[in-house]
């Protein structure tokens, strides 16, 4: 009963947010003005026909919804977002939705693959400097994290296609599959050669933050009475710090996961254009300098449900981890 | 002489920031640190003493573009013609500008509303916390590149003040919840209790007995967001939404990334001057936070 409360009352929770998100976009779009200027000036660049009257622009405002009331206009918007309607691009005409379903998987691939690869270096690396704090390997690993926090991703990427694609040419500098043939004969080994670069970036930005969380959380969990007491039951340092501390020390990563997949997201957009990843972030890059802002607000409310879906998914896993929590 | 002026001294003691300076002084890394963030304020400010010659100007008449570095043009000519070296000193400008403003807007949001929170609780503390969760977990980086496309470029016609409002603006809900939870830790004291009996008014409370109290995370905090805002300042120039004409290392890096094997001056000095001035502001805040809580010993 308590978990399935839980769950709900999350779920509920998390409407606040994604009306916060579109509501703070509608904002900032129509902060320019009425948005049919913008259109219109799209249009303008294509055709060579007479000026717009004045008649014309109020039908091409009514055609576009955009001579109701402002408030209306908002309302109309999110329900259509709740029924999967994010309009069409200026562009191409195309529906959004299926603009945007089609470079999702490949920026849903990277992230969770670097999420699992920062995890499972992260995790293991914070304990191991925590244990060892004040020592020389503790010393290395902070150092390290400093480091990783402060150099530049995206200049980092750059070098590494300098280094791996351009001196080595081990790697492909760009891209998710060979044009033509696949290498190696195999197509799911071709886009996994294509994701080493990016991926290896995109780990690299993400892991020393999470070491940091991790570590801290440690160093603070072994001072606790549980483990001192678990320790003097004369309990192998093994057992003490994976079954009694772990679990303990584990819960500041699950609950900035929010944070953290938000702050990825964001970093994705540079990745993703720099690797010429045919993903959203690259997608959101390119429509945004193009000004095809249908898809832009679309690729902004869909990441906003991916980031609310995925912070959900992590506070179900922190009350399994921690049952305290459902019950609270 | 100076033997009265060190018992002068032994008497007065040291106050509590004389302490952590003298806990910040013993750790050489923190102090590194900290003359790296002085060398590029220093650049900064007197870039126009220092560059050795108008960041705008161009060499192409004298024949110079995309030439190596050398002894009239230390960091090269990248490919418009422009004296790199100079770029880089004038670039340090706008870095330090949005670093420091939009950090300075966060904190003006934050602070009074973390602090109202956490010393008032109840209804209030409830609807700013849930707003603070529901901002952390925004796609905030895309939702500050679109705004900063609508504001600093299409309203305003290239904004710098724009672009470090917009960054400084998303910022405050992680920094309101530092000060709340410290705040909240303070609010029981004796020290407040005093104040109270004294009838000091909660205004008062908050900003002249509480806040003091919670300076010291203020600033360690404030350190890292400078060199987190630069970083992201520099990546959203770097994908092009910044003012052209304006000197930024992001540009620079843009500009000179297809070069990077054959004419690497072009972007590789940009990159390596914001590594070293957020290392240097985040190596600044770690000696910081060290000896400004004693009780977290190193």
């Amino acid at each position: 009963m308590g978990l399935r409360h839980y769950v709900l009352r999350r779920i509920l929770f998390a409407i606040p947010t994604f009306i916060a998100v579109t509501l703070i976009m509608f904002i900032v779009m129509h902060a320019v003005g009425n948005p049919i200027s913008m259109i219109l000036n799209r249009e303008l660049g294509f055709s060579t026909g007479p000026a717009w009257t004045q008649a014309e622009i109020e039908a091409a405002k009514a055609f576009y919804g955009l001579d109701k009331p402002i408030w209306e206009q908002y309302f109309i918007s999110l329900t259509n977002i709740f029924r999967g309607d994010f309009g069409r691009s200026f562009y191409s005409g195309r529906n959004v939705v299926d603009i945007i379903m089609d470079k999702l998987p490949a920026t849903i691939v990277l992230q969770l693959a670097s999420q699992i690869l920062s995890l499972s270096i992260a995790i293991p690396a914070g304990i191991y400097a925590a244990m060892h704090q004040y020592k020389k390997r503790d010393f290395a690993i902070v150092t390290f994290t400093l480091f990783g926090i402060s150099f530049p991703y995206f200049w980092f990427a750059l070098l590494m296609i300098v280094f791996f694609a351009g001196i080595l040419g081990w790697f492909p500098a760009v891209g998710i599959i060979s044009i033509g043939e696949p290498i190696f004969g195999s197509t799911i080994l071709d886009i996994i050669w294509h994701m080493i670069l990016p991926l290896g970036v995109m780990t690299f930005s993400s892991l020393a933050l999470t070491l940091r969380v991790m570590r801290q959380g440690m160093l603070e969990v072994i001072k606790e009475d549980y483990v001192i007491a678990a320790r003097s039951l004369g309990l192998t340092e093994r057992t003490v710090i994976l079954k009694h501390a772990l679990r303990n020390a584990i819960t500041p990563i699950i609950t900035s996961f929010g944070w953290l997949l938000a702050s990825i997201v964001g970093g994705s957009a540079v990745t993703e254009t720099i690797f010429g990843w045919p993903g959203m972030g690259r997608l959101f890059v390119s429509t945004l300098s193009s000004m095809d802002f249908p898809v832009v607000t679309g690729i902004v409310t869909i990441t906003a449900i991916l980031i609310l879906g995925g912070n959900l998914l992590a506070d179900i896993l922190y009350s399994v981890f921690d049952p305290r929590i459902a019950l609270e | 002489m100076t033997e009265v002026n060190t018992q002068e001294q032994r008497q007065k003691g040291l106050s509590q920031w004389g302490l952590a300076w003298r806990r910040f002084k013993r750790n050489k890394v923190a102090v590194i640190g900290m003359v790296m963030v002085g060398s590029i304020v220093f650049l900064a400010i007197f870039a126009p003493f220092i560059s050795p010659y108008d960041p705008d100007r161009r060499w192409f008449v004298e024949g110079l573009a995309r030439t190596p570095p050398s002894s009239e043009h230390l960091f090269g000519v990248d490919k418009i013609g422009r004296d790199v070296f100079s770029n880089i000193i004038y670039g340090a400008r706008n870095a330090l500008f949005v670093g420091l403003v939009s950090t300075a807007i966060t904190l003006l949001i934050a602070v009074p509303l973390g602090a109202l929170a956490g010393y008032i609780g109840g209804r209030f503390d409830e609807l700013a916390m849930r707003l603070a969760d529901a901002f952390i977990i925004f796609p905030s980086y895309l939702l500050i590149l679109l705004s900063i496309k609508v504001f600093s470029v299409l309203v305003m016609g290239f904004s710098v003040s724009a672009i470090a409002v917009i960054i400084g603006f998303f910022g405050w809900p992680g920094m309101a919840r530092l000060v709340r939870g410290q705040v909240r830790m303070l609010k029981n004291s004796d020290f407040v209790e005093g104040a109270k009996c004294l009838g000091a008014s909660r205004m008062r409370i908050i900003f002249i007995h509480l806040l003091p109290g919670v300076i010291p995370l203020i600033m360690t905090t404030a350190m890292t967001a400078i060199a987190g805002r630069i970083m992201m300042l520099v990546s959203i120039t770097f994908l092009g939404f910044g003012d052209p004409t304006v000197q930024d290392w992001g540009a620079m890096i843009n500009l000179g990334r297809e070069g990077l094997l054959t004419s690497w001056w072009e972007s590789l000095f940009a990159g390596i001057a914001l590594f070293y001035t957020t290392l240097g502001f985040n190596l600044t805040a770690d000696g910081m936070a060290d000896a400004l809580n004693p009780r977290l010993v190193r």
